[in-house]
């Protein structure tokens, strides 16, 4: 996914990565130690940016270094700047964004300028004090043409529409107000924007924003406390802390609820949508499951474990293209952690890819043409068909 | 009665018993700051002048908030930043700057249009300013003079900037003294290259003409530099409160020149 998912469905419709066999085309030194580098790269126009302790942009083709730079970085977001010949690549920091030159820059002689854009903060008096390992709690911006959706880093309880070409906030919410409290990585479908909040009655809400003006034009409450939000073409997907998994349509009805007994949902959730089908990751008795619901209906289609002995339970975010879904698993078993490939008609799994260090995440994939890129094992992977 | 100079120097009047110009109490802080409010009284057009320049630069701070270019705000006082907002030439500021990192990479229509503003910036402070110390020293403007002047102005509003903020004391401390020590120095230097003098020139007799003032400049830039940062703090319209302080630079620099000179 070019830039990647605003919707964040994790699904690729146009790429054709490996299905039945994986080879390393290239790999790049990536600086992943003390738990960086847990977040998917972004491809676009033909160059991959991932994060770890630094920022990496290399050519798709060969892995070319074109840049690196000293930015500790959170999650990535690539968003067109109305003013400018190259995309805004922007970050998370702890009172706000900061938004790079996707390109780099201009470099000579060992100097590279022009790489800094812009910087913007919502800082509210006093300093903002990160409590996470490096950059692990940082939200996830999301970008939708040339606005960047942001949840607010410094309070935790705000939604900033920021401008990706000035860098400037458009909006806020909520404005002057304490409620809702407004968090988690935002979802965008059809110029509204969803996220998850607390309202004032002391419930968790989806609430919509209007993507231009940020006037709400949505809510939605399962009465539970809420991990997340996906923005499937026809109907949103929430994931709860008590009731399992909720579809949600647009018009602020219940579609359906997948709530089993024996299994809980991952959280934060990990949820892909493709082609009506709803596939979020699960665990229990030690063991993670990838399981496979029908959209309509909500009805399980399959389950496929993925990984077992487990002492830190882990599902990543599944990625979807190709008829496959590759999910990063976690496990204190190296032969069953690493990226996976399930099959998408009945879940059984068609390869494993195992950088082979057990403490550190594998993030979850990018997939542009027939390539997968993925971050392990202190490396940036570029994956094809072997 | 007035005589000039034959060496150059500003116009001088004859001595009267009570007039203390030319002494040290015509030197103090408070005798430059006033000397500067009542020659500024007397020519009110330099005045119209810098308010009308910081008019066109509230303008071009303005036109930079609505157009798709990162910008840089002013911090200010509101924003609980104490600073002495001051440089050797008499100018006016922006609310707003594009800074250099954000120029890589624009489109040519807007890279034309950012440097154009701040080349239209330098280009207004210059006018005004050089305009006002001329009527101010009863000079004529020359070309040559102006050209001299610009090239000071846009050393210090395009490029040479120091912010002493976020070091230690240890750093901070020293270097605020240096900075305040070269500004001192080089007080006269604006008025010295409207009159006339090459830039070398101007920068011998900025050097003489400040030995044994020091303590009042240090009160005078440090005042006129305080107040520039107040008026700054005001969103928006700070160019306004700027261009005031700087008829009183102004006014201050050509009386400062004035007793100097006499006293010399």
């Amino acid at each position: 996914m070019e830039q990647g998912d605003p919707g964040g469905t994790g699904y690729a419709p146009d790429a054709s990565p490996p299905t039945d066999g994986i080879r390393v085309r290239w790999k790049q030194p990536l600086d992943t130690t003390d738990g960086y580098g847990a977040f998917p790269p972004i491809v676009a126009n033909g160059l991959v940016y991932s994060v770890g302790r630094e920022l990496l942009c290399v050519t798709a083709a060969d892995g070319t270094v074109v840049f690196r730079a000293n930015h500790s970085t959170g999650p990535l977001a690539l968003a067109t700047a109305r003013a400018y010949n190259t995309l805004t690549l922007v970050y998370p920091t702890w009172d706000g964004a900061i938004g790079l030159n996707a390109g780099g820059g201009i470099s000579g002689g060992g100097i590279r300028t022009g790489l800094s854009r812009w910087k913007t903060s919502r800082r509210r008096g006093g300093v903002s004090i990160p409590t996470g390992i490096g950059s692990r709690e940082l939200p996830a911006p999301v970008a939708a043409n040339d606005t960047v959706f942001l949840a607010d880093p410094g309070t935790g309880t705000g939604l900033m529409a920021i401008d990706a070409s000035t860098g400037q906030i458009r909006w806020y919410r909520p404005d002057g107000q304490r409620y809702p409290a407004l968090g988690g990585r935002p979802a965008v479908r059809d110029e509204t924007v969803y996220a998850v909040g607390l309202a004032e009655s002391g419930y968790d809400y989806i609430f919509g924003y209007d993507t231009e003006t940020g006037k709400q034009t949505f809510s939605f409450s399962p009465k539970d406390v809420l991990f997340s939000v996906t923005a499937a073409p026809d109907y949103l997907v929430v994931g709860t802390d008590g009731s399992g998994l909720w579809a949600v349509n647009y018009d602020e009805t219940r579609r359906w609820t997948y709530d089993p007994q024996e299994l809980l949902l991952t959280h934060p959730a990990s949820v892909a949508v493709a082609d009506g089908v709803v596939y979020a990751g699960f665990v229990w008795g030690g063991r993670n499951w990838l399981v496979a619901l029908d959209g309509e209906k909500g009805t399980e289609q399959w389950r496929s474990e993925l990984s077992r002995g487990v002492i830190e339970p882990r599902v990543g975010l599944p990625a979807v293209a190709n008829g496959v879904i590759y999910v990063p698993t976690g496990g204190d078993q190296n032969e069953t952690q690493g990226l996976v490939a399930v099959d998408a008609t009945d879940g059984h799994i068609r390869w494993r890819f195992s950088p082979g260090d057990r403490f550190l995440s594998i993030s979850p994939a990018a997939l542009v043409g027939e390539t997968l890129y993925t971050v392990g094992n202190g490396h940036l992977y570029a994956l094809e068909e072997q | 009665m007035t005589r000039s100079d034959p060496h150059g120097s500003p116009a001088q009047t004859d001595s009267d018993p009570n007039d203390i110009s030319g002494t040290d109490e015509a030197l103090s802080a408070i005798a430059l700051v006033i000397g500067a409010y009542r020659r500024l009284r007397t020519i009110p057009r330099a005045l119209a002048v810098l308010v009308l320049a910081g008019l066109v630069m509230t303008g071009i701070g303005w036109l930079r908030l609505y157009d798709p270019i990162p910008i840089v705000g002013y911090v200010g006082i509101l924003d609980g930043r104490f600073s002495v907002l001051f440089s050797p030439p008499v100018v006016i500021y922006s609310p707003t700057n594009t800074l250099f990192s954000s120029l890589v990479g624009l489109k040519p229509q807007w890279l034309a249009w950012a440097i154009g503003l701040e080349l239209l910036e330098v280009a207004v402070v210059v006018w005004a300013s050089a305009y006002v110390l001329a009527r101010l020293l009863q000079r004529p403007l020359t070309t040559a003079a102006v050209v001299r002047y610009a090239g000071l102005v846009a050393l210090f509003q395009l490029g040479l900037g120091v912010h002493i903020e976020g070091a230690g004391l240890l750093v901070a401390i020293p270097a605020f003294l240096i900075w305040m020590f070269v500004l001192v120095r080089l007080f006269a230097l604006p008025g010295l290259l409207i009159a006339g003098k090459s830039v070398r020139i101007a920068l011998r007799h900025s050097w003489r003409r400040t030995t044994g003032h020091g303590w009042s400049l240090v009160v005078v830039v440090g005042l006129l530099g305080l107040m520039s940062h107040l008026a700054m703090s005001v969103p928006l319209v700070g160019p306004l409160g700027t261009a005031l302080v700087a008829s009183l630079h102004a006014g201050a620099v050509v009386v400062f020149l004035d007793r100097s000179g006499r006293a010399n």
